[in-house]
């Protein structure tokens, strides 16, 4: 075994430990940079998508610059030129990748009942000539022309990705934690479907038609994630953001959000995988639900949780990560950062399940000061060995 | 919200032809996984 390869599988078995709940050798240092790679590396986002080798070189200097122990992404997660070369959908590329507000509403609250009937044959038929220049065009060879051209732009993200996992392992020892991706239905409304308005105003006037269509969708959400990721790998997990919860009430959680998602967590549990639920916003409201979740199946990332209070709460059941307010490692000295992290460590690691991490995932500039980044990452590896 | 027109956009078509002539997959299974994957790729 290469020293590299024997690198990579301390790593692999670091993080694979945390994430089961364990206590590892040290407290893992996990990076969720994504698109504060590009500005990092002086590259703009649309240089990036312009240039597959700026992409790659872009991640590849936070791999080479930074201490780590694992990465969420070895690239952007939205394969923009597919999107563009289809005519449309719900993002913007303009300095930042972000969902343009009233874009993804592309389904009337009417509709529920034709969704519901067949999810699949909707999306094409309806929704996606709602959303898309080249699916609301007559058929044509023209039409076929352009839609390969885009299978062609999707094509080359998806190798891009396979190829910066590969050269990330092979060349720095990084591994990258995510295996699969799996989205909750009532997300995919939220974020491209109804938009925020639509979705929040049907779980309120009509909650039964939007449960329904969960379920509907449900099974080709599963298939999707589990798909090309049917059983566990070391060191992996399926990422999961959640969007909706943050904005509806407990009593809205319990009946249109929590039953698929225990469910999904259920299946993940069953296949002896991990699902890395990034819990945005605050949870504290839903704790007591999160601890009815099969034990050591969830890595879960925190933002505007007390993450000590997680830890109290969950820490039994759940891997815990976060806590490095990303304010504070963009504006505050490299002390503040060190003095941030040695609370969290002190507090957070004894019994294991604690991983390093921002509370949020560093897309702009402003996320994080590279050099304080640079201290405190070497300073976590250090003061985070388990004696 | 305007209404399509799936007879003359036929994009049941479009998807099918792609997973035949782009991805060349004739297995009756694999083509229909296929396309899921790509109209759940629809929703961007």
């Amino acid at each position: 075994m290469t020293e590299l390869e024997k690198l990579y599988e301390e790593r692999i078995q670091r993080i694979e430990t945390t994430q089961r709940g364990g206590t590892p050798d040290r407290v893992p240092v996990y990076s969720l940079i994504d698109n504060w790679a590009f500005s990092y590396a002086g590259y703009s986002i649309e240089e990036i998508f312009a240039d597959d080798e700026k992409h790659y070189k872009a991640f590849e200097r936070v791999v080479s610059d930074f201490y780590w122990d694992a990465m969420f992404t070895s690239c952007t997660s939205k394969a923009m030129n597919y999107v563009n070369a289809l005519g449309g959908g719900s993002y913007t590329v303009s300095g930042l990748m972000q969902v343009e507000t009233g874009k993804a509403n592309s389904m009337d609250p009417n509709e529920y009942d034709d969704f519901i009937k067949d999810p699949a044959a909707f999306i094409r038929d309806v929704i996606a000539p709602r959303k898309y220049g080249l699916f609301e065009m007559d058929y044509s060879e023209e039409k076929y022309v352009k839609y390969v051209k885009a299978l062609d732009y999707f094509g080359r993200f998806r190798t891009l990705g396979g190829m910066s996992v590969k050269r990330f392992k092979e060349e720095h020892a990084m591994p990258i934690t995510r295996g699969a991706v799996w989205w909750h239905p009532i997300d995919l409304f939220l974020d491209f479907i109804r938009d925020f308005n639509g979705t929040v105003s049907d779980i309120k006037r009509n909650p039964n038609k939007i449960v329904d269509a969960c379920e509907a969708l449900y099974p080709i959400t599963l298939q999707v994630a589990l798909g090309g990721y049917p059983e566990h790998v070391p060191g992996k997990c399926i990422f999961n953001p959640m969007h909706t919860p943050q904005f509806i009430s407990r009593k809205d959680f319990e009946k249109v959000y929590w039953p698929i998602y225990k469910r999904f967590v259920e299946t993940v549990a069953e296949k002896g995988c991990i699902i890395q639920s990034y819990y945005e916003r605050n949870y504290e409201h839903l704790h007591d639900y999160l601890q009815e979740l099969p034990a050591h199946t969830v890595f879960g990332l925190f933002e505007d949780d007390d993450i000590r209070l997680v830890k109290k709460n969950l820490g039994k059941n759940m891997c815990i990560a976060g806590g490095m307010d990303t304010y504070v490692l963009n504006y505050g000295t490299k002390q503040d950062c060190i003095d941030m992290a040695k609370g969290l460590i002190d507090d957070l690691a004894p019994g294991g399940g604690y991983i390093f991490t921002t509370n949020r995932i560093p897309h702009s500039p402003n996320d994080a000061n590279a050099e304080n980044l640079k201290a405190l990452n070497e300073f976590v590896k250090e003061y985070g060995v388990y004696k | 919200m305007e209404k399509s027109n799936p007879e003359k956009q036929k994009n049941d078509l479009l998807l099918e032809r792609a997973v035949k002539e782009y991805y060349k997959l004739e297995d009756e299974k694999a083509a229909e996984n296929m396309k899921i994957s790509l109209i759940y790729n629809l929703l961007n």
